[in-house]
């Protein structure tokens, strides 16, 4: 390459970047009427001092390093999914020869020693004279003005039971509620709608999940995600 | 079929971390700004491709165009699902605020500035620096060359290579315009 070209060439970065003083940017363009490589090289390098405009390399946050167990808790993510699907199969069958085989009053009891364990259980909507004195209650918090939400986790011997009080939330709004684990696993507890009445909803929900085991507890209403870390 | 045993089994998962979680790691972190959530993107990008693994073809496309674009739209759901602002460089750099309104998604942007400084830290020290100091600090190209004891013509010459080769890394991350 001649080297007169070659210097036209290299100076289409700067050029590029708006870095040229205005004499030497409109030499830089009249040699790009002239010349067909540097026009293209010229449309190659453009995108990319536009893509520079989107970074900051002082940004400190992209070069953390994940911590040093993720990549097994993915694996242990992926694990716990293919179990559940294979439970969720066993169940379906289950269900279906229970279904033949038994009376229907038996059959909901059957299903309701299942289900708490099971993805998306049925809310059981009980009275709220059962609340067992060892509870724990906590709130929610960043809730929109106005509404409340609460949740009473108490200890039991098939899992953990949480009763969750609602008010002044958009009435019929979707509530699915989880106990989180301290790797960051969501056990589910089941899911319910809200009715808005004075004194709000109360639901009585379950989960599997050991009472020590779990470190919050997790609502999502609609598309909002609440937590209330455990003691 | 080899294609799908990639992510079905927990070796090809492993595997499949190894190479790229770090990086997924990096980027729904410099997007969303919270590490729990950066976290939860990298998992939930791996159980949904550990999902689709039947759909994925390594002749389409490598492992970790298809990887990102999953953690594109996880980054996206999870974002909106817990209403967290995306975080957007700070826009220091001269000529920022008119060229950035061609990108009006908040977090496809942020996403990009991801990109484009994870490129930048891929480039060799003497064209990162050229780039840093003359773009993204603005300063003049005499005082970049009495810095780096070169000629101001070597500056300006590297700041041509430094953006064809940042062009060149940006390439093989799946930029193509």
């Amino acid at each position: 390459m001649p080297d007169e070209h070659r210097a036209w060439r290299e100076r289409l970065g700067a050029y590029v970047l708006g870095h040229l003083a205005p004499d030497e940017a409109a030499a830089v363009r009249a040699h790009l009427e002239g010349c067909a490589a540097c026009r293209s090289e010229e449309r190659e390098l453009a995108p990319v001092a536009q893509r520079l405009a989107l970074g900051s390399p002082q940004e400190e946050s992209a070069r953390a390093a994940p911590p040093r167990d993720l990549g097994e808790r993915v694996v242990a993510r992926v694990a716990r999914e293919r179990r559940s699907r294979r439970r969720a199969q066993r169940l379906g069958a289950l269900r279906l020869a229970g279904a033949g085989a038994l009376a229907g009053g038996s059959l909901a009891a059957a299903a309701f020693t299942l289900w708490p364990s099971g993805d998306e259980g049925p809310a059981p909507a009980r009275p709220p004279a059962r609340v067992a004195p060892a509870g724990e209650v906590v709130a929610f918090r960043g809730l929109p003005p106005g509404v409340k939400m609460q949740a009473t986790v108490t200890p039991r011997a098939w899992g953990t039971s949480i009763a969750v009080n609602v008010e002044g939330a958009p009435a019929g709004i979707r509530c699915t509620v989880w106990l989180r684990r301290e790797d960051g696993t969501r056990i589910p507890a089941g899911s319910f709608r809200y009715v808005d009445r004075k004194g709000g909803s109360r639901v009585l929900l379950a989960s599997s999940l050991p009472r020590s085991e779990a470190v919050a507890v997790g609502l999502k209403a609609g598309r909002w995600t609440y937590a209330a870390p455990l003691r | 079929m080899a294609r799908s045993s990639t992510l079905t089994q927990d070796d090809g998962l492993r595997t499949a971390y190894r190479a790229h979680g770090p990086e997924l790691y990096g980027m729904a972190l410099r997007t969303l700004g919270d590490r729990g959530l950066a976290e939860e993107v990298v998992q939930e990008t791996f159980l949904r491709a550990w999902n689709a693994a039947e759909r994925f073809d390594p002749e389409l496309g490598s492992l970790r165009t298809w990887l990102f674009a999953i953690a594109r739209n996880v980054v996206i759901d999870v974002a909106r699902a817990r209403a967290v602002r995306p975080r957007v460089a700070e826009g220091d750099a001269a000529g920022v605020e008119d060229r950035a309104d061609e990108h009006e998604d908040p977090y496809e942007r942020a996403m990009l500035g991801w990109e484009v400084e994870e490129a930048l830290r891929r480039l060799g020290e003497a064209h990162r620096i050229v780039l840093v100091e003359t773009y993204y600090r603005g300063r003049p190209y005499a005082e970049v060359s009495a810095q780096l004891g070169v000629p101001e013509g070597t500056v300006k010459s590297r700041v041509y290579y430094a953006l064809r080769a940042l062009r060149n890394v940006l390439e093989e991350m799946g930029f193509d315009a």
